[in-house]
């Protein structure tokens, strides 16, 4: 199985990219690593990955656009999957071949993950992101028959747009495409807010804290809720659901 | 100028086409009689005086070798993610009447359309007008240049670029058809407001006038029976799976 590796990145630290790049690298299985500059190309980085697209206009949606043109380019080139790794994030071992076993006979697949602090210390396994209900933007792997999703990137509604994986994985489900889960929590998720990270003590990468908390699941499913059949009826149309 | 208050996108993918035909699309696009940002995508081949053009650009690294396809998705679902309220498509060959984004902006408005299309006038090589199109509609068959989407219509974006390599040379027709199939509302102004430059070669051998000496390529615009009889000579599986990929059902 062909893999595209997308990774959209502004202006994180060439470390932590270099990490998630190698971690792709060491999978152990056929990858290509597609990185995608939203506004802010490192010319470093282009001399190392694999493809380099540069949206040169910053969109500033946590990288949903930049996440979109690697996704569609690697269709385009007749991957045989394409999934996505967060600037911040990395892989651990054995992640892309779990995720394609899972994937075998299926549309999709999604991986758990394995909570960092900012310094990349483990902090343990997330209680939220269980692949079914729940998914990680780093831990979704798509078959081509699940390619259409990959535009859903750009069509989550604005106000859930924090956490496009949600509408990602909503349009799967909608669509009738089959998703399967792999074993284990594959995914290294760095989280940056200040609060999860306050109680280790400072590291070195507290100028790269956010004030912001990572994205909540249930808002999405709060929002939906909340709005009305109209306006539920035209972001479905917008979506491509209906 | 248009009253109308909504912003426009217009996207053009290039690859290798003189810079002076591209400067030429850009200007159609600032002259519009209703303002619209143009989203030039460079497939391969960037051209480094685009970034100091009123307009935004993306670099793809290689050229996809799709008639400019998978970057005009691209760059349509990026002005989807940008909150754009209409998107509409330009070839680096071709340029835009005045009047194209605001005919067409008008026509939806009036119909309620999800999708609209304008016609096309033929124009030589070398720019001089020539006829209207006999062979673009502008409901069954269209020219990508001649479409304009609306959100309801943006998830047919992808299509351009998942649509089977072997017919992706006329992924405008897969569009239509999925736009029939998902149920959009599509109409048509019936006006003549994209200028269409022909290349093609048996266009000039079927015709008294005289062959280009440059820009000039060989594919044949294909009758829609030929996309039907490659689509019918499928077994039912590949036909069920081309459908799902390009997200048709």
């Amino acid at each position: 199985m062909r893999i595209a590796v997308v990774t959209p990145y502004a202006d994180e630290p060439a470390e932590w990219l270099a990490q998630g790049h190698a971690s792709v690298r060491a999978q152990g299985v056929e990858a290509v690593h597609v990185l995608v500059a939203d506004g802010q190309p490192d010319p470093a980085v282009a001399g190392w990955a694999d493809q380099h697209i540069v949206l040169k206009h910053r969109h500033g949606d946590g990288g949903n656009a930049a996440r979109m043109a690697g996704g569609l380019s690697a269709a385009s080139q007749r991957f045989d999957a394409v999934t996505f790794l967060d600037p911040a994030d990395w892989f651990l071992p054995g992640h892309l071949a779990g995720l394609a076993a899972a994937a075998a006979g299926v549309d999709a697949a999604t991986a758990r993950r394995v909570l960092h602090r900012i310094d990349g210390t483990a902090a343990g396994p997330c209680p939220l992101v269980d692949g079914v209900r729940v998914v990680d933007s780093s831990g979704i792997l798509l078959r081509p028959e699940a390619f259409p999703a990959i535009a859903v990137w750009c069509l989550a509604p604005a106000p859930v747009a924090d956490n496009a994986v949600q509408s990602v994985l909503g349009f799967l489900q909608r669509r009738r495409r089959t998703v399967a889960v792999a074993d284990g929590a594959t995914v290294a998720k760095r989280i940056r807010s200040r609060a999860f990270n306050a109680p280790f003590g400072p590291t070195r990468w507290d100028d790269r804290l956010t004030e912001a908390d990572p994205p909540d699941p249930a808002a999405v499913a709060a929002w939906w809720r909340a709005i009305d059949a109209d306006r539920r009826t035209r972001e479905l149309r917008r979506l491509g659901v209906t | 100028m248009s009253q109308d208050r909504r912003r426009v996108a217009i996207v053009t993918p290039y690859h290798g086409e003189p810079l002076a035909w591209i400067a030429k699309a850009h200007a159609s696009v600032r002259g519009q009689t209703h303002p619209a940002t143009h989203i030039l995508v460079g497939d391969g081949k960037p051209e480094a005086a685009v970034d100091a053009w009123d307009a935004q650009h993306i670099v793809m690294p290689a050229g996809h070798a799709d008639w400019g396809h998978t970057p005009r998705a691209i760059g349509a679902l990026s002005a989807a993610s940008q909150g754009f309220d209409a998107i509409g498509f330009l070839d680096a060959d071709n340029w835009l009447y005045p009047d194209h984004v605001e005919s067409l902006l008008a026509h939806q408005a009036r119909h309620g359309l999800e999708a609209a299309s304008s016609l096309r006038v033929m124009h030589h090589v070398d720019g001089r007008m020539l006829h209207r199109c006999q062979l673009v509609d502008g409901i069954e068959t269209f020219d990508t240049n001649c479409l304009m989407l609306f959100p309801p219509a943006y998830s047919a974006i992808g299509v351009f670029a998942l649509v089977p390599p072997r017919v992706r040379y006329i992924a405008d027709r897969w569009v239509s058809i999925w736009l029939r199939q998902r149920g959009r509302k599509v109409g048509c102004t019936r006006k003549g407001t994209v200028a269409y430059r022909v290349r093609y070669r048996y266009f000039y051998e079927t015709s008294d006038l005289p062959m280009p000496t440059e820009h000039i390529v060989d594919l044949k615009i294909p009758h829609p029976q030929e996309l039907r009889e490659w689509w019918l000579a499928l077994s039912p599986e590949e036909r069920a799976h081309h459908t799902k990929v390009m997200g048709a059902t």
